[in-house]
């Protein structure tokens, strides 16, 4: 697998984790999550056609069914973490990912690497109506400007 | 008299450091011998290894699908499907399988999995180990092609083969692993998550184990899915069981492949017998250079413990001259010598001996289902060592009391003595 490919499924992972803000520790979460393509950007890398999330919260576990569609077809992925600090191993199509996730006052910080040790963060916050999630994804670290901004919309169907 | 001292001295010097070189270079070439035996024993065990499948008759080559007409994954298993057929239809052809990839080719590995199993607890991060298994997709006659054992259940049937397929095959190792002694058939697995929403796969079969990518490596747990099940695969490996020459049949499915799409090449053609003797290449190499090298170092060694013999019969011929003349027997002359000679046989053995399994670290990691230090293989490059050489001090030591000058003339005693004793 080529760094292009095996970064590619790290953002998918990153992406799969990120959906959580503070305000919905509580169970809030739990939703269908729409991508806006208007407003989100891969930086260089094409956005995907489509973009859904199924998030399950309950606290400290959370489980997150992703769909997305790209020109290779329709991917699927499920992931597991837990927001208390503990290392989550995950796995999408063959390719293994170790994250830990914490909240950082209304922010959730998820790190996620990957099998050859390509490191990613992600930080999440949530509009004050709770209906639009961004997530910013930093390479490596958080530094400068985020190198993929996603904005994600609940909806119910 | 003075000179004459002198000059004894000077030999017996000289002869000490010579013998010295000499026992260094005994243990130098006891070392290498050493690990040419260690070589080659590893060399042959890796020959015995079984495969756990059949290489003879079998043919095996790659195909890699265009990637702007087969970007579709419906399109590339249409295409693979055509070309099974398409090739089992061939005049000698007994079975036509595929596989995701190859075993002993470089096109590519197998896939990676963490696979949950019905009724376990899921697996974290301490605990992945156990999970992490090799996945690969095949079709139906795959195991036929290529010979592998179906020990329990079934291959794959002919309407498993689609996209939806819920049926997976195991080897014996995911077997044991998984299912330890109870039978894994109609047990239900998926890859990732049990929680996830991927399907449960029914385990239909257990094949054999069979190596993947060298004699010398450890069969890792592997679970077969129909290849119509994969999202994508744009290049695939055929396995061709065959009734004739295997390589004789590369020119009639290039002609059946190219008829269903002339873009479409094959590559990486090979019988399955080279492809497993090409893996072994790296050791068949090592074991020569270690044989040539230890043998050349034998030579050496040889003409060495030869020629410091033959340089001090050459210096003492008169002592034994001498020696003859006041009574002693030619065979007493020949063991002196020879006993010299041997002790620095001994010597230099024995130090080889310490010097092979001081070596020995560098070794283990080269050297397959033998220690480096493997007492049979030192006890028997020892005594080959001692042997040799002890034969090389055998010529100059008969040459010590059959060459010798006539004691007479050389001391001035009244004793005749024969030129040559026989």
């Amino acid at each position: 697998m080529n760094r292009m490919t095996l970064a590619a499924w790290l953002i998918f992972a990153v992406a799969s984790t990120s959906q959580l803000t503070a305000d919905e520790k509580n169970g809030g979460l739990s939703g269908r999550w729409v991508m806006d393509a208007e407003r989100s950007s891969y930086g260089r890398m094409p956005l995907p056609k489509s973009y859904v999330e199924v998030i399950d919260q309950k606290e400290p576990i959370i489980t997150i069914s992703t769909t997305s569609e790209d020109q290779r077809g329709e991917m699927k992925s499920f992931m597991k973490l837990t927001t208390d600090g503990r290392e989550s191993l995950n796995e999408i199509n063959g390719n293994e990912f170790r994250s830990t996730s914490h909240w950082d006052g209304p922010k959730l910080i998820t790190t996620v690497t990957g099998d050859r040790g390509m490191r990613m963060v992600e930080v999440r916050s949530i509009s004050a109506d709770g209906k639009t999630q961004t997530v910013e994804t930093y390479m490596g670290e958080i530094r400068g400007n985020p190198q993929m901004k996603r904005v994600m919309v609940k909806k119910d169907r | 008299m003075k000179q004459g001292s002198h000059t004894t001295l000077h030999t017996a010097r000289s002869v000490r450091i010579r013998s010295a070189l000499v026992s260094a270079e005994i243990a130098l070439s006891m070392a290498l011998v050493t690990t040419a035996c260690l070589m080659a024993r590893s060399f042959l065990a890796l020959t015995a290894v079984d495969p756990g499948f059949r290489p003879d008759h079998v043919l095996t080559f790659s195909v890699n699908l265009p990637g702007a007409s087969y970007r579709d994954a419906d399109r590339q298993r249409q295409f693979y499907g055509r070309a099974i057929d398409a090739v089992a239809a061939l005049p000698g052809v007994q079975f036509a399988g595929l596989v995701s990839a190859l075993p002993f080719s470089a096109a590519g590995g197998a896939g990676r999995a963490l696979v949950s199993v019905e009724g376990e607890a899921p697996w974290g991060v301490e605990d992945a180990e156990r999970h992490r298994v090799e996945s690969l997709y095949a079709s139906g006659n795959y195991f036929n092609a290529l010979g592998i054992a179906v020990i329990d259940g079934r291959t794959f049937e002919p309407s498993e083969m689609t996209q939806q397929a819920r049926v997976v095959i195991i080897n014996q190792s995911m077997a044991r692993r998984f299912f330890g002694r109870s039978s894994p058939l109609s047990r239900r697995l998926k890859t990732g998550l049990a929680e996830s929403p991927s399907p449960w796969l029914t385990v239909v079969g257990v094949v054999r184990d069979s190596k993947r990518t060298a004699l010398d490596d450890q069969v890792s747990p592997t679970f077969f899915r129909p290849y119509q099940a994969s999202t994508g695969l744009r290049s695939a490996g055929f396995a061709i069981r065959s009734i004739t020459d295997p390589e004789s049949l590369t020119g009639a499915i290039r002609k059946a492949l190219a008829a269903l799409d002339r873009e479409v090449a094959i590559s990486d053609s090979q019988s399955m017998e080279r492809r497993v003797s090409g893996s072994m290449a790296s050791q068949r190499l090592r074991s020569i250079a270690s044989a040539l090298l230890a043998l050349l170092a034998v030579a050496i060694v040889l003409a060495g413990l030869y020629g410091l013999l033959s340089y001090i019969v050459s210096q003492r011929i008169t002592e034994f001259g001498l020696r003859i003349a006041l009574g002693a027997q030619p065979a007493d002359i020949f063991a002196m010598v020879l006993r010299q000679g041997l002790t620095l046989a001994f010597a230099g053995t024995v130090a080889g001996v310490a010097l092979s399994i001081a070596a020995s670290r560098f070794l283990g990691g080269l050297l397959f289902s033998i220690g480096a230090t493997d007492p049979l293989t030192l006890f028997g490059a020892a005594s080959g060592m001692f042997a040799i050489t002890a034969a090389a001090c055998a010529v100059p030591a008969s040459k010590a009391h059959t060459d010798r000058p006539d004691a007479r003339s050389q001391t001035g005693v009244g004793i005749t003595n024969r030129r040559r004793i026989t």
